[in-house]
């Protein structure tokens, strides 16, 4: 029988690996408004306006963290700094605020901006309040089938299968060229015949019914969903109870 | 005109009875594909409206009705059905944004009869087959 926690958790870390763009270790500098650099190009690197970043490396601490970004061209970024942070210590409710705005400083190597999954993230039992500053993510286990595959039951093949939803609520107004690459980059990561470990079993991504992404839909608090529904199946021993 | 040597004579009788055997066994064929075609796209639609254990969805949320009465077939040209709802609201309930609960039946039932189609399709050509076999 599938551990449904060790499941989702393997799922969960599948999509957190996911980076959508990057500019590697590199020189920036940072201004007011975001990020620039002299040589390569964000454009190239594929930053997209909506997508959320992380920058580090920086020597000014405010230059690090996440942001929003507003707008791209080939050398600066114009971004939006935002925080993650806890609604009030009683109520665990994930929310995300304005953060401090960049400092100018001067170009330095060792720096890096990388565009990936927002920080908010509903995990499943995990409560959130989005902000119209930034993205963010639900999941959903949702199981499906389970029947025995084999006789005799004891010891015998059980097949489960169901559906790993996740739904990237970009931000309305900023284009969908980000929400687009981002959604299909975490595609890219569940791609048929992938195959994840949830405690002893091995889930995998199937291929008889591909996963997808649905159509952009317009939400109420200035957001643009996009689901990506990732059928997967296992087959386990049934071991029948004393 | 020469006569036919015995296994010429053998070989046109065969031909004939073949080919009228053929020809029923499409004839067979036809109407099974159509049959199944019409149990399949019926199973489908039930899976995705009132749900189903052969593919796990839930159904459809059920307050006044109106969702449920909105899902509709419509058969474009043959071997083709499309099973669509035009409830401004169905696609809010299957993607179900912000994870609502519901009193009854639930989210993501177009996605698993998706994902469980396969499965659907074969049981229900099994079940047709089986069930002509005795029948015959």
């Amino acid at each position: 029988m599938l551990d449904t926690t060790a499941a989702i958790l393997a799922l969960r870390n599948r999509a957190l690996g996911l980076e959508v763009a990057t500019t590697g270790s590199t020189s920036l500098s940072a201004t007011t408004t975001g990020y620039a650099r002299a040589a390569g190009s964000f454009i190239t690197d594929g930053f997209a306006t909506g997508m959320e970043v992380l920058a580090s490396g920086f020597s000014n601490a405010a230059n690090n963290g996440r942001s929003v970004i507003l707008g791209v061209t080939a050398t600066a970024l114009t971004v939006t700094k935002i925080t993650e942070q806890a609604v009030s210590a009683s109520d665990p409710t994930r929310t995300i605020v304005a953060g401090t705005a960049n400092a100018t400083e001067s170009a330095g190597s060792g720096r890096s901006i990388v565009a990936g999954l927002p920080v908010l993230r509903a995990w499943e039992g995990i409560r959130v309040a989005p902000s119209p500053l930034a993205p963010w993510i639900e999941e959903d286990l949702v199981p499906g089938t389970s029947e025995m595959l084999t006789m005799p039951y004891s010891n015998g093949v059980a097949e489960e299968t169901g559906l790993y939803v996740l739904k990237w609520y970009g931000v309305a107004g900023k284009g969908i060229s980000g929400i687009r690459k981002c959604v299909d980059d975490l595609l890219a990561r569940f791609t048929p015949g992938t195959t994840v470990t949830a405690g002893s079993e091995t889930i995998r991504i199937r291929g008889d019914v591909r996963p997808r992404s649905t159509q952009l839909l317009a939400q109420e608090g200035g957001w643009l969903l996009c689901a990506i529904e990732i059928p997967w199946r296992v087959t386990t021993t049934n071991t029948v109870a004393a | 005109m020469a006569r036919p040597t015995a296994l010429q004579r053998a070989t046109t009788v065969r031909s004939d009875d073949f080919a009228g055997q053929l020809d029923g066994f499409v004839s067979l064929l036809d109407g099974r594909q159509q049959r199944v075609f019409d149990a399949v796209v019926e199973q489908t639609r039930a899976s995705i409206v009132e749900g189903s254990p052969i593919t796990g969805a839930p159904g459809q949320p059920v307050d006044t009705g109106e969702l449920r009465d909105s899902w509709t077939v419509r058969y474009e040209r043959p071997g083709v059905a499309v099973i669509a709802s035009d409830a401004p609201h169905a696609l809010v309930v299957e993607l179900n944004p912000r994870g609502i609960t519901y009193s009854n039946h639930g989210p993501h039932s177009v996605a698993l009869t998706r994902a469980g189609f396969p499965t659907l399709a074969k049981r229900v050509a099994r079940n047709i087959v089986a069930r002509e076999s005795v029948g015959a």
